[in-house]
């Protein structure tokens, strides 16, 4: 269980999304009202970056074809997919982004 | 509530049938759900099949609407493999085939969806002559895509030119061919069509635009595929790609209106009492300020699944917004919202040279309809900027230093 560097909080405006990479994992950060979330990047439907979709009101839409994912426990909200999107636990840092890859919400337990 | 006691069949189990079902249950419908396929995979995705499947990425499976464990959770009985012979829609019957008792329902929802069209060609028989709408057309055809193989696609659609992509990823030598002058004709606008011609021949595939095919030759197996002009293309593979037609033939017996697919309401109610369609069958009366369309399209079955459900329920789904499609070749992601072949002048946003594009056929000041060329994100705020019927000026439409959004809080 370790908790690996994302990304400056600075770095991360509300309502954003932004794409990082932790090691070789492709990452989605996201900031709702100034609490941070973290997903996996790639669609779950087709290669995509959900990092390049659509972010409202907690929702990320897949650039390609509409998939719409809750970007806090990573469920299907509509979209051509049904399989959910994993989602890693995040901690905040002296104004550092921590994420967690492994443990309860990290891909393989979606 | 005596719902519980009724019973809904669904005839056909692909996106429309398995997400009529689904959404029944999601809506809260308490009775029985029966939903017919005349396939015998369980419901599945069909965009993969001329992308995914062809490039022998994923099988078929592996985009399943409906497992039997979601048919066992959402208490759907799915019958594979089954064939439906003709409806009574005055006793509100099913006859199935021979040996097995007819089935009632309270309510019948048709998803029958559609067939590729079948060339009159001499030579459309031979082996080797493709078509793509199934599973397992799309296994047969990824088995033979090895390299060097020479593909031929009749028909320069969605289908036609998705496949080209996927055969030429494979590494096969591919030819295109085209009746029309333009390819995607149906579609989208001629400049956008060139920009997809450009995508294809850049990546080696060639096209041919505005010829004419006199038939398809070989002993048993197509050799080459014979055009008016008296020259050959020589062929493996022949895949057709040149358009469906709705599958109505239960519905025409049965003297429910139909014309090349069931004419349906908003609601997807037919001229039959307690009979629905959905999907690529349905013909539409009105949508999106067009009269009398068929949609053979995702988004169209997704949409109207719910309307049906919505409808069977007495709880109307919302008004559709425009359609939307899109396509994937080659590492280019399109997608149309409203109708693409709409009156107006052609406003680009961005160089059809980058990437990322925008175009948008303008008229009256609105937009009539948008393409956007890897430009998915933008998608929200141009439908709403279409939807909302805002005004806009082909000026900034034009300006990349101005995000659309801006455009449409203006408003």
């Amino acid at each position: 269980m370790t908790w690996q560097f994302a990304a400056h909080l600075t770095d991360l405006p509300p309502g954003e999304v932004r794409r990082v990479m932790i090691g070789d994992e492709p990452v989605a950060l996201y900031n709702v009202e100034g609490e941070i979330f973290a997903t996996h990047d790639i669609c779950t439907h087709a290669h995509a970056s959900l990092a390049d979709g659509y972010f409202e009101d907690g929702m990320i839409e897949c650039p390609l074809h509409q998939a719409v994912f809750d970007i806090r426990t990573g469920r299907v909200v509509s979209g051509p997919t049904s399989r959910n999107l994993p989602t890693y636990a995040v901690r905040i840092e002296d104004a550092r982004v921590l994420v967690q890859l492994s443990g309860p919400g990290a891909p393989g337990r979606a | 509530m005596d719902g519980a006691q009724q019973r809904v069949v669904i005839v056909g189990a692909g996106q429309a049938g398995s997400r009529t079902a689904l959404a029944l249950r999601q809506e809260g419908w308490q009775g029985a759900i029966v939903l017919i396929g005349a396939e015998n995979e369980h419901p599945y995705e069909r965009p993969p099949l001329s992308k995914d499947v062809l490039q022998g990425r994923a099988l078929p499976g592996d985009a399943t609407i409906l497992s039997a464990e979601q048919c066992q959770d959402q208490g759907i009985e799915l019958r594979l493999g089954e064939e439906v012979r003709r409806i009574d829609p005055r006793a509100r019957r099913l006859h199935l085939h021979a040996g097995r008792a007819p089935l009632h329902y309270d309510h019948l929802v048709l998803a029958t969806g559609s067939r590729p069209r079948c060339l009159p060609l001499p030579g459309a028989g031979l082996d080797g002559v493709h078509v793509l709408r199934t599973a397992a057309d799309a296994l047969a055809i990824a088995a033979r895509l090895e390299g060097g193989m020479r593909v031929v696609l009749v028909g320069g659609g969605f289908i036609g030119l998705e496949a080209a992509a996927s055969a030429r990823l494979r590494g096969c030598r591919v030819t295109v061919l085209e009746t029309a002058p333009q390819l995607m004709a149906r579609v989208v606008a001629a400049p956008i069509a060139e920009r997809m011609m450009a995508l294809h021949r850049g990546r080696g595939v060639e096209i041919r635009t505005g010829v004419r095919i006199d038939g398809l030759e070989g002993l048993r197996e197509v050799r080459r595929v014979r055009l008016a002009d008296g020259s050959a293309v020589d062929a493996d593979i022949v895949i057709l790609g040149v358009g469906a037609l709705a599958n109505d033939g239960l519905p025409v017996s049965a003297g429910i209106r139909c014309a090349d697919g069931v004419i349906v309401d908003r609601y997807g109610r037919t001229s039959a009492p307690f009979v629905y369609a959905a999907g690529d069958l349905a013909r539409h009366e009105q949508l999106w300020g067009c009269g009398n369309v068929r949609l053979e399209s995702w988004e169209n079955a997704e949409l109207q699944a719910r309307e049906v459900a919505g409808a069977l329920l007495d709880r109307p789904a919302p008004e559709r917004g425009a359609p939307w499609f899109w396509t994937d070749q080659f590492d280019t992601n399109l997608q149309i919202i409203g109708f693409g072949r709409a009156r107006g002048e052609l406003v680009m946003r961005g160089s059809c040279d980058d990437r990322s594009w925008c175009a948008f056929l303008v008229s009256d000041g609105r937009i009539q309809s948008a393409v956007l060329h890897n430009a998915g994100r933008e998608r929200r705020v141009v439908a709403q900027l279409i939807e909302r019927r805002i005004s806009v000026s082909a000026r900034d439409l034009g300006d990349i230093g101005r995000p659309l959004r801006t455009l449409a809080a203006a408003a």
